[in-house]
């Protein structure tokens, strides 16, 4: 017999069907927990397991599904060692001991961060109780199903492989557009999971037979493992106030004959499904010929919603996340400022970057942390997928462990150490990994690169690692200090891509070090590595003759279909305009207004030009601050106070303000500022709203105030502990609901008790100048202004 | 799906009057929050009995005089949840990163977009109401006068929002930010009344 890792690739594998529908038939209520039955009614459940047994299926579920520390805090153990413990009984007695039991994992039923309040790690810990406590009781295959959510997928199955050797197969539930609840595809979802190494995946659940129909296709197209389809019996109808599955026995098998022609390996049923359905699937299907998946060898990242298939249009990589000699941004990760970082992105983004790399490296400041930190905040606010450059491999692996997707890697090289650190956290992650030709030395060959190519395609084969997940980086060097270094890279993209058939990959802007006009360079050496076969290109999207260059090259290469991307980045603009591609923003149409101005109306962009113009005629910063922008934000903070404006246009001006600081920051660049004074910020815990607690951070900060922001969801001990440590004269706290001003009450008592002398002003949708005395506050603000006053006061106080 | 401007300016503290430096942004910002919500609902009918003036709905009794006052004379009771999806909440997360003043008024526009989902809802449920004649009153959520917020639990064990996306947090908040769950009572028409 073999065994099912081996048989579902090899074999028809059938899967059981409902539990939830046929419980209820046997008594179940509404709102009651079925796992509870593992303890209440064995007799059932065991009836429930032959049922399934006698039908024929291979795999039938333990009744598992959502036996996590959320609905049971502390059974988890018995409950799931009760329920297979069951299963071995009814396996028994059916005289089915072939068949396998799945320790059935569902969703937690919460959401993850930033979306929800369950961190990550306390997800995969969520998870890891349910796989050792399977593990233990006997289980022999883990299914984890009815996952809509790509993170919350990724924490379960790094649950399952991290506690167990057993195999891991794991079903998804899509919308009939082919969609997760959280906004993944199966082209998104399905790269992260071959990565991630689980041994079979699919569809299960939401939709009946017949409407998984086209998105079981686009899992053929794009999946390389075993395909399994758990449908529902039809769309449920709601008649009389119960729930009917309208597909019968008969119309099921049918369908589900119809989708094992389709290239699928697993084939059972979800809610609404009953042995019969599944007797009768069983049959119409088993004497079918079985036909294996095939590997697809596609090279393909991925973020929770969007996935990045390289060739044979290069894709673009932008490489602004890197602080090397970028004083402002070493700046901002010495500050923690992530929202500079982020800002980053979001520039490339506009610009037509399809990967962002996100290098924090710098040799002050713990990597691992901040990579992980500025990963999670990324993936949180973009779609695009992300590689992860570092050459610090508990980073990388910090880094690849959050990371909602398949992430690139950069990278290895032809170093046997190099390779030993990353491969086998590509192995055990997923990623594409970008490998250097170079080892002990940068060889100054196309043929020496290609040797060196082809020994981390080797290498990598030895763990596991396909070489569609390898893209080669073929150098590109100074060709100011080599003449032939050019030709050279070029000659490698070429036979990369002809003779070792792999993507290829190139930091483009390196090859113009020391020459002047470096971007005519760059664009023109650009297209001419696409035309050698260039997978991707690192390099700054907001350079608008390298995406000038870019956007040629692929209409010229056929990569355009109807120049379609061209004309719409170029039509209509002047042809003498060399550096064009002004992007219109109802922000921008100023003209020539003075900064205090700008600010008045609320016009970022020009704020910021007409601080740079300033500067550049040589007006000193400080004067720039204390005579053009403070007053014209006062002007608009009494205009906000007398009802003459409103909350937009107090943050439109806000915003003008941040964008001509921006540039005077830029321009002190080290040299500290004067500042009134730091307070702490925090939205309290349990609460996950925080634009409140945000807008009043940016009014702060305008106003000369360092803002020590620690987020939302804050323990008051850490609240408290951040006051004690930088000696915090002024609190505020945001809470947003009644049931979380008890945690503001609480961090409150907790501040008065350690730190007596900090002041505290609370705000918030609920709260109330009674409420905030009531709950001990020293102050109650009803919008930011009233805080920036209030903030004022207390700064004045302590500073006479 | 009819976003009232006036209610989003309300949302944004604003006089009603026309802003000019404002108003291309609400307009900006409705777009991109009708491009990014995928509306999903749930909807289930509960029987509603009475004990000692409370209702007791699907055999449960719960303890809230103005819940009492807004079911009187109702014979069951439809629960709902409505939510807008995730990618709402990313975007205003998004925007807070760049600029307050475009988060604010994605928040506002969401809110009145979620306003405008629940009003739609509601609006199916008076129709297919009308159809078994029955009439409806006026849709109640948890945390409304002494129905505590704590009623989400029931609302959650009852409908499993999950299903759709919905979750709840420790302090009943819930994920994704733009959801709302209500309760709407029901009662056999009878001549001469209305809603």
């Amino acid at each position: 017999m073999n065994t099912i890792r081996e048989r579902i690739g090899n074999e028809w594998v059938f899967f059981d069907g409902g539990t939830g529908s046929i419980l209820q038939k046997m008594g179940l209520k509404g709102g009651e927990l079925p796992e509870r039955w593992n303890l209440t009614h064995p007799a059932e459940i065991k009836q429930l397991y032959r049922g399934y047994l006698e039908a024929g299926v291979n795999v039938f579920n333990a009744n598992t599904f959502g036996a996590n520390r959320l609905h049971y805090p502390d059974e988890v153990e018995e409950i799931i060692t009760a329920g297979i413990e069951l299963a071995k009984q009814a396996r028994l007695e059916a005289g089915r001991e072939d068949a396998c039991i799945a320790l059935d994992i569902g969703p937690s039923g919460k959401l993850l961060e930033p979306l929800g309040d369950l961190s990550f790690a306390d997800a995969v810990e969520l998870f890891a109780e349910e796989v050792r406590a399977g593990v233990k009781a006997g289980a022999d295959v883990i299914l984890i199903e009815t996952m809509s959510d790509s993170y919350e997928a990724k924490a379960a199955v790094l649950a399952a492989k991290e506690n167990s050797d057993l195999p891991v197969f794991i079903t998804m539930t899509f919308d009939a557009e082919g969609k997760l609840l959280t906004g993944g595809t199966v082209e998104s979802i399905v790269p992260m999971l071959e990565g991630l190494r689980v041994d079979a995946l699919g569809m299960n659940c939401s939709l009946g037979p017949r409407e998984m129909i086209p998105i079981i296709r686009r899992f053929t197209q794009c999946a390389s493992l075993p395909i399994i389809v758990n449908p529902n019996a039809g769309l449920p109808e709601t008649r009389h106030g119960q729930t009917i599955y309208p597909v019968d026995s008969d119309e099921f098998a049918e369908i589900m004959s119809e989708i094992a022609d389709l290239g699928v390996q697993g084939l059972g049923g979800c809610c609404g499904t009953t042995p019969d359905h599944i007797r009768k699937l069983i049959s119409a299907v088993s004497k079918k010929p079985f036909k294996p998946n095939s590997r697809k060898h596609r090279t393909v990242i991925s973020s929770y919603s969007n996935a990045v298939e390289f060739g044979p249009k290069p894709v673009i990589i932008g490489e602004r996340i890197n602080p090397t000699g970028k004083k402002t941004f070493q700046a901002a990760l010495r500050n923690n400022d992530i929202d500079y970082i982020i800002a980053q992105g979001f520039q490339q983004e506009d610009a037509g970057a399809h990967v962002l790399d996100v290098n924090v490296g710098l040799p002050d400041i713990d990597e691992p942390t901040m990579l992980e930190t500025v990963v999670q905040k990324l993936q949180g606010v973009t779609a695009l997928p992300l590689q992860l450059d570092s050459s610090n491999a508990k980073a990388l692996e910090q880094a690849m462990r959050v990371y909602n997707g398949k992430p690139m890697i950069n990278s290895v090289n032809g170093k046997p150490e190099t390779m030993a650190a990353v491969f086998p956290l590509v192995a055990k992650y997923g990623g594409v990994v970008v490998g250097l030709c170079l080892d002990e030395t940068i060889p100054s060959t196309a043929q020496e690169r290609i040797e060196v190519a082809k020994k981390i395609l080797a290498t990598a084969e030895s763990y596991g690692i396909d070489r569609s997940d390898i893209v080669i980086d073929g150098l590109a060097m100074t060709v100011s200090a080599d003449s032939s270094s050019g030709a050279v890279t070029l000659e490698t993209i070429r036979r990369c891509t002809q003779e070792l058939q792999v993507h290829t990959i190139l930091g483009v802007s390196n090859i113009s070090f020391g020459l002047p006009q470096r971007n005519l360079v760059n664009a023109h050496f650009l297209a001419m590595a696409m035309q050698s076969g260039l997978s991707c290109a690192i390099m700054n999207p907001n350079n608008d003759q390298m995406m000038a260059g870019y956007r040629a090259a692929n209409v010229l290469l056929g990569y355009d279909p109807q120049c379609t991307a061209f004309v719409d980045a170029y039509a209509g603009t002047a042809e003498a305009a060399g550096t064009a591609a002004n992007k219109t923003s109802i922000t921008d149409a100023a003209g020539d207004l003075s900064l205090a101005h700008c600010i008045e109306r609320g016009l970022a962009g020009p704020a910021g030009q007409a601080a740079q113009t300033l500067l550049t005629n040589g007006k000193d910063p400080l004067a720039l601050i204390n005579e053009e922008i403070i007053p014209a934000l006062d002007t608009v903070g009494k205009g906000f106070e007398a009802k003459t404006i409103f909350l937009p246009q107090l943050l439109m001006s806000a915003d003008a303000a941040k964008a001509a600081f921006a540039v005077i920051k830029e321009q002190l660049s080290g040299k500290e500022q004067q500042k009134k004074g730091t307070m702490i910020l925090a939205t309290v815990k349990g609460d996950i709203h925080d634009i409140g607690k945000n807008i009043v951070k940016v009014m702060l900060e305008n106003y000369g105030y360092d803002v020590l922001d620690l987020g939302k969801d804050v323990d008051p001990q850490v609240i408290v502990d951040t006051a004690v440590k930088h000696n915090i004269k002024l609190v505020g706290l945001s809470a947003l609901m009644t049931t979380t001003v008890v945690a503001m009450e609480e961090t409150i008592k907790l501040l008065r008790k350690t730190k007596p002398d900090t002041r505290i002003v609370v705000g918030g949708a609920v709260l109330t100048p009674e409420y905030a005395e009531r709950i001990g506050a020293d102050a109650y603000a009803k919008d930011a202004m009233a805080t920036v006053r209030y903030a004022d006061q207390v700064f004045a106080e302590h500073n006479d | 799906m009819n976003i009232s401007r006036s209610e989003i300016k309300r949302y944004l503290g604003m006089s009603q009057v026309k802003q000019e430096d404002v108003e291309p942004l609400i307009e900006e910002c409705l777009e991109v929050i009708t491009a990014a919500c995928s509306p999903r609902y749930l909807v289930r009918d509960f029987a509603l009995e009475w004990e000692n003036g409370f209702p007791v709905i699907d055999g449960e009794l719960v303890v809230s005089s103005h819940l009492a006052k807004n079911l009187q004379g109702c014979t069951s009771v439809v629960f709902f949840v409505a939510t807008l999806g995730a990618e709402v909440d990313r975007r205003i997360r998004r925007a807070q990163a760049v600029s307050m003043a475009r988060a604010a008024v994605l928040q506002a526009c969401a809110a009145a977009v979620t306003e405008a989902f629940c009003d739609e809802i509601n609006q199916t449920i008076r129709d297919d109401a009308k159809k078994e004649g029955l009439i409806c009153h006026p849709r109640y959520s948890p945390g409304f006068g002494d129905l505590t917020l704590d009623y989400q639990k029931t609302v959650f064990r009852k409908l499993n929002p999950e299903r759709i996306g919905v979750t709840l947090n420790d302090s009943l908040l819930m994920s994704p930010s733009k959801s709302v769950t209500a309760l709407i009572g029901r009662k056999p028409m009878q001549e001469g009344t209305s809603e």
